[in-house]
C-alpha cells in the first residue's frame, strides 16, 4: 500500500515536471518564432509594406488600396486591419492575426497580408 | 582631441570545415577602421585568407587621424606638422585618390575636413550644435590649406586636417581585391562595418549574395562581384530639437545636415563607392544621376524612411 503511494507519487512528480518543462519549451519556441516572423502587405501583386512583428509596441501603417484605405496595427506578434473602406468589413472582422496560414484578405481593395519568416541576409549593409 | 581607440580584437577565428557535400567558409572577424570587418573565403586556403588582415591592418594604420600606429608616417604624422614629411608609396598613392576622388566628386569628397568634422563630432557628443562663427572659420581654414604631393615627400599646407575616413574603408578593399584576384580567389565577403563591402561570389549556383539593407524592413538585393558603400544618420547620427545632425560634413556650407537618411551604391572600385556614397548623401537627384552616368555606379536614396531613388540597374526585394 506504501509502495503503490509512494510510486502515484513519483508519476505525479515526473508529470508535473514534464508539463513545466513543455510549457518552458513551448513559450521559448513561440517566442523565438515570433521574432522571426514579417508580415508582407500586397496591394494586387506588389508589397507595399513589409512588418517586423518581432516588435511588441502597436504600430500603425496606413495603406492605399485599389479603391481606397486601410489602416493596419501590428502589435505583441500579431497583424489586424483595424479600419478599412470596404463595404463588408471582413478583413476588419478577423481581429488580429498570429499564424502563417491565416491571410487577412481585403477582395474590394485588393489588399493580402501573410505572415511569413524572415529570410536570411549574407550581409546588411547601413 | 578625443582619441578613438584601437580596437584589435581577434574575436575568432579559422573555421575550415570539410563535409561531404558543403564547405563552409574560413572566416575572419576582426576590427580595423575602428568598425568590425569580417572576411569570408568560401573557396580559399587559411593561408590566401591570413594576408588580408595584414592588408587591412596596413591601410587602418596609414589612414587614422586621431592616432600613431605604427612607426610609418601616416595622416596622423601629416597632421602633425606644416613641414614636408616623406611618405611610403602605399600612403602616396592613397593621398593621391583622396585627391582625385575630390575631383570626380565635384568637391563634395574633401580631404581637408578632419579638424571640422572633429569638431562637429565634439559638439554633437555634447548635444549642442557647432556655431556658425566655428564653422565659418574653419571653411575658412580649408580654403586656404591645400595637399602637396611630391614625389620625396608629402606636404600640408595651413591649418585644415586631413581625413580619409569617407575613403579608407574603400581603398583598402580596393587593395584586397587585387590581392585576391591574384591568388585567383573568385568565392569571398568583405564586410568592413556593413558600409564598405566587396563581394566576388557565394558557393553557390547563382553565386549572388542577399545584401540587406540594414535599416530597411526586409528590403534586400540580390548582387555579386562588386563594391558596396554605403552612408547613413542611423547609426551616427544625432537628434538635437528634431533636426538630425550627421558626421557627414558637407565640405561647402560646413553644415552636418544631410539631404537624405541613407545613400547605397554599388561599382567596380571600393573607393569610389565609398567617396560617393558620402557625397550623395549632400547631392541633390539630379547631381546623383549625372555621377552615376559618368563613373557607372548604381545607386539607392532613402529619405524619411522611404526610397526616393533607385537606380534602374539594381532591384530592391523584400523578404
Amino acid at each position: 500500500m506504501e509502495k503503490k503511494k509512494i510510486r502515484n507519487d513519483l508519476i505525479l512528480i515526473f508529470v508535473i515536471f514534464a508539463l513545466c518543462i513543455s510549457a518552458i519549451v513551448i513559450v521559448l519556441l513561440s517566442h523565438r518564432r515570433k521574432d522571426n516572423l514579417v508580415a508582407k502587405v500586397y496591394v494586387r501583386n506588389d508589397v507595399v509594406e513589409v512588418i517586423d512583428l518581432s516588435i511588441k509596441e502597436e504600430r500603425l501603417y496606413e495603406i492605399e488600396g485599389t479603391e481606397g484605405y486601410l489602416t493596419i496595427s501590428a502589435k505583441n506578434g500579431g497583424v489586424a486591419v483595424i479600419h478599412s473602406d470596404c463595404p463588408n468589413q471582413d478583413c476588419v472582422h478577423m481581429g488580429y492575426v498570429y499564424e502563417t496560414n491565416r491571410p487577412i484578405i481585403c477582395i474590394h481593395n485588393g489588399v493580402y497580408i501573410i505572415i511569413v519568416g524572415k529570410a536570411f541576409n549574407d550581409v546588411e549593409a547601413g | 582631441m578625443k582619441k578613438l581607440p584601437i580596437l584589435f580584437l581577434p574575436i575568432s577565428c579559422l573555421c575550415a570545415c570539410s563535409t561531404t557535400n558543403t564547405k563552409l567558409p574560413l572566416v575572419i572577424m576582426e576590427y580595423y577602421f575602428s568598425s568590425l570587418v569580417e572576411v569570408r573565403l568560401y573557396d580559399g586556403s587559411r593561408e590566401d585568407l591570413r594576408e588580408i588582415p595584414s592588408l587591412l591592418d596596413k591601410y587602418d594604420q596609414l589612414s587614422d587621424n586621431y592616432h600613431q600606429k605604427g612607426n610609418e608616417n601616416s595622416v596622423y604624422t601629416l597632421n602633425e606638422t606644416n613641414d614636408e614629411v616623406t611618405v611610403s608609396n602605399d600612403l602616396h598613392d592613397l593621398l593621391e585618390k583622396a585627391l582625385e576622388l575630390k575631383t570626380a566628386t565635384n568637391g563634395y569628397f574633401e580631404p581637408l575636413i578632419g579638424k571640422l568634422s572633429k569638431l562637429w563630432k565634439e559638439s554633437l557628443k555634447n548635444k549642442q550644435v557647432l556655431s556658425q562663427s566655428v564653422i565659418e572659420e574653419e571653411l575658412d581654414k580649408i580654403n586656404n590649406s591645400e595637399l602637396i604631393l611630391l614625389d620625396e615627400a608629402t606636404q600640408r599646407m595651413g591649418q585644415a586636417e586631413i581625413d580619409l575616413g569617407a575613403i579608407a574603408k574603400g581603398y583598402a578593399l580596393d587593395k584586397v581585391k587585387e590581392y585576391l584576384d591574384a591568388k585567383e580567389e573568385k568565392q569571398y565577403l568583405i564586410n568592413a562595418g556593413n558600409s564598405s563591402i566587396l563581394l566576388g561570389e557565394k558557393n553557390t549556383k547563382s553565386g549572388l549574395f542577399n545584401v540587406g539593407l540594414k535599416y530597411y524592413n526586409n528590403a534586400y538585393l540580390s548582387l555579386k562581384n562588386c563594391f558596396i558603400g554605403a552612408s547613413g544618420v542611423q547609426e551616427q547620427g544625432v537628434s538635437i530639437d528634431g533636426v538630425t545632425y550627421s558626421h557627414i560634413i558637407n565640405p561647402f556650407t560646413g553644415s552636418a545636415i544631410n539631404n537624405y537618411d541613407f545613400t547605397f551604391v554599388v561599382g567596380n572600385n571600393g573607393a569610389l563607392v565609398d567617396a560617393l556614397s558620402t557625397s550623395f548623401m549632400m547631392m541633390d537627384l539630379k547631381q546623383i544621376q549625372q555621377i552615376e552616368a559618368t563613373f557607372n555606379v548604381y545607386s539607392l536614396v532613402f529619405k524619411d524612411n522611404r526610397m526616393v531613388y533607385c537606380n534602374e540597374n539594381l532591384e530592391v526585394k523584400y523578404h
